[in-house]
């Protein structure tokens, strides 16, 4: 696969698409997040309104398992090391947590600023 | 007529998906054991095999999320020990799923099989949780 002059050294197109996906994955997890701690459950529990709860729940679900694959997928990639993705992961789990999560994933599309990171140490450039 | 047809697609899209990860894993397997001076003439396949999976079978897993979520709701199925089973069998080969497509593009990039030792279980572990899925809609 080869490697693109727009793309910062070791790092792909592909991995900066996945990075990208990544990105995105985090901010539709964390939004969902926030709209069903914040807004659903208060409505269902404390104006008697379900219904945002039902829709809400599903949706979240989804938004997390994309997430969650999304992690396992760039880990296995080799572009974070054991404690970042214990942080990416963790912080799925708080309301507005991936979104702390959106400046370590900015700062590793941008290069190889996570040192330790495999990928960076073991790819052939 | 609606529920009838999420539950076709949800059995062709999982056929897809697990048809997807089988194929994974099958190259992979083939990939350990090709001599190294032959990685150079199979990388093409192996490409073409990584644009499947992007294109077709993610996409394919995605949808059997998203129909399996349907049935539930739409059937109004009640919680049952069955269907958390079958719920953490998808979570495992989802999970599956994500560590065969990150180190197949990780592989690509070096043009050297990097993956861990658990994809040697891959092709097993994906037959086995099919068919526990298949049998657990029967419970």
């Amino acid at each position: 696969m080869s490697t693109s002059n727009q793309t910062p050294p070791g790092l792909d197109s592909q991995d900066i698409t996945q990075l990208k996906r990544l990105h995105l994955a985090s901010l539709v997890e964390g939004s969902t997040l926030v709209i069903l701690v914040c807004l659903a459950v208060p409505l269902k529990h404390l104006a008697g309104y379900p219904q945002l709860t039902s829709a809400m729940g599903p949706i979240h679900g989804l938004a997390f398992l994309f997430y969650a694959w999304m992690v396992i997928n760039t880990a296995s990639a080799g572009l974070w090391r054991k404690g970042q993705v214990t942080r990416l992961l963790l912080l799925a789990f708080i309301p507005f947590g991936t979104f702390f999560n959106i400046g370590m994933i900015k700062r590793r599309e941008a290069g190889p600023a996570v040192a330790n990171a495999p990928a960076n140490k073991e790819r052939v450039e | 007529m609606t529920y009838t047809l999420i539950k076709s697609l949800h059995i062709v899209v999982m056929a897809v998906w697990i048809g997807g990860m089988l194929t994974l894993a099958v190259a992979m397997t083939g990939w350990k054991q090709a001599a190294q001076a032959d990685v150079p003439a199979h990388l093409k396949i192996f490409a073409a095999v990584q644009r499947w999976n992007q294109t077709v079978t993610l996409p394919a897993m995605i949808l059997t999320w998203v129909t399996g979520l349907a049935l539930t709701m739409m059937g109004n199925w009640p919680p049952s020990a069955a269907l958390v089973i079958k719920f953490l069998f998808v979570l495992a080969l989802s999970a599956l799923h994500g560590i065969q497509s990150g180190s197949f593009r990780r592989s690509l990039g070096q043009s050297q099989l990097a993956a861990p030792a658990i994809l040697r279980y891959a092709a097993g572990f994906t037959l086995v949780a099919l068919i526990a899925c298949v049998l657990l809609i029967e419970l």
